[in-house]
């Protein structure tokens, strides 16, 4: 659906719900960005073609310079391009550390515990520590701090649908195109917020539906995906 | 040795100011010439560009040369401004009373242009061509006039879907036929 109308994004041809709709699903769809990129290049030359460059004002210059030096720039969030998601197969390896982790877990958990608010607070709190946040499909909205120096992030899901018990929403981490598991919620919980390690250099950070406990490679589409 | 566009917009994502003074004696005068064609408004084209302008300073950190080229990215920023300005009820009404009495885009002087630039201009022309007139006409109408896919099928009389195919496989045909002649 969302597919269909981008080339009338491309010509700013939609209205303002249907952009944020196409914004959404370029976010999770590398392919889709790639032919927008095509297509708002395509429209670039045709612009120039079809327009003379004109005189501008020479007090325009000197408003607009003033202007600038006055405004603060914007971190580039979203400049690299978002990585294309590999579907890989489970692979028996995979199950075996996953299960692994699921054992070592319990055992620290307990001792765990008390040091989580105090992590959490730390990252909040780190000098670098930068805020993403994004609608999810569906509802709802997930935002995250990270801190690349501390390699760690706060995750929150705020009022996502909580549907049954039987599901669970999912975290995950992509580096280059690789998605790892970066936690499960709660089976039907839609709020929550989770403590995330071993950011690194993850470019984004993906929330997907899952069977309840999680799964081994995210189901897609993701329900919200947060460029880092 | 002029800096390109390209190097300029990466140097002005450091905070460069200076190399933003390069970049907009390069450009501006595009910027401004796509914000009269849509807004046609001198006082409001300017606005536009001035906005224009501003929001590529603030959000230059975002123009990755692998996806496009600057000229692009300082484009669709001014495209998007325009037509946003476009939409906006007040401007609307203006606009219209303005477009009966003025040619678009005749309100400022025009520059000369150098070769390189008539010859893409009549390639992008010949290209232009190769579109069914009913695709030209939903990009046109679009593109310049600000108006959304759902406006241009109401105006043109045909159904929703037939409007996004014409746009997109419009779009696709110049796009290939550019790929060859540029």
């Amino acid at each position: 659906m969302s597919h269909e109308l981008l080339a009338a994004y491309a010509l700013d041809a939609v209205d303002a719900a249907e952009r944020s709709d196409v914004e959404r699903h370029l976010a999770g769809c590398a392919e889709c960005a790639r032919e927008l990129a095509e297509l708002r290049e395509t429209l670039g030359v045709y612009a120039m073609a079809e327009v003379p460059e004109v005189a501008v004002p020479p007090q325009l210059r000197s408003r607009i310079l003033d202007a600038i030096a006055r405004t603060p720039q914007r971190p580039g969030v979203l400049r690299t391009p978002l990585p294309r998601l590999r579907l890989v197969p489970v692979l028996a390896t995979v199950v075996i550390l996953a299960l692994l982790g699921v054992l070592i877990g319990q055992q620290v958990r307990l001792a765990g515990e008390r040091d989580r608010a105090d992590t959490i607070a730390a990252v909040l709190a780190a000098p670098d520590a930068q805020l993403v946040t994004v609608a999810a499909t569906g509802g709802g909205g997930v935002s995250a701090v990270v801190s690349r120096q501390r390699s760690q992030g706060v995750v929150t899901l705020r009022g996502l649908p909580s549907g049954d018990d039987g599901h669970a929403y999912q975290l995950w981490l992509v580096h280059e195109g690789r998605p790892d598991s970066a936690g499960v919620l709660d089976p039907g919980a839609g709020d929550g917020v989770r403590l995330v390690d071993d950011v690194g250099t993850a470019t984004l950070l993906g929330v997907t539906r899952e069977p309840a406990g999680g799964s081994a490679t995210p189901t897609l589409p993701m329900v919200a995906a947060l460029p880092l | 040795m002029t800096a390109t566009l390209e190097e300029l917009l990466t140097r002005v994502a450091t905070g460069d100011q200076a190399a933003f003074a390069g970049l907009y004696d390069q450009a501006a005068g595009r910027v401004l010439a796509v914000a009269v064609r849509v807004v046609r408004d001198r006082a409001q084209a300017e606005e536009v560009a001035q906005e224009a302008l501003l929001e590529i300073w603030r959000t230059a950190a975002r123009f990755d040369p692998a996806k496009g080229s600057a000229l692009t990215f300082l484009l669709a920023i001014t495209h998007r401004r325009a037509v946003d300005r476009v939409r906006a009820a007040q401007a609307r009404s203006d606009r219209e009373r303005r477009v009966e009495s003025i040619a678009a885009g005749r309100e400022f002087d025009e520059v000369a242009e150098a070769a390189e630039v008539r010859f893409e201009r009549s390639q992008v022309r010949s290209c232009l061509d190769a579109l069914t007139a009913a695709q030209r006409e939903a990009i046109t109408l679009a593109y310049w006039g600000g108006r959304t896919y759902r406006e241009v099928a109401e105006v043109l009389g045909v159904a929703l879907p037939t409007i996004k195919t014409r746009m997109r496989d419009g779009l696709i045909r110049l796009r290939d036929c550019l790929e060859v002649v540029l």
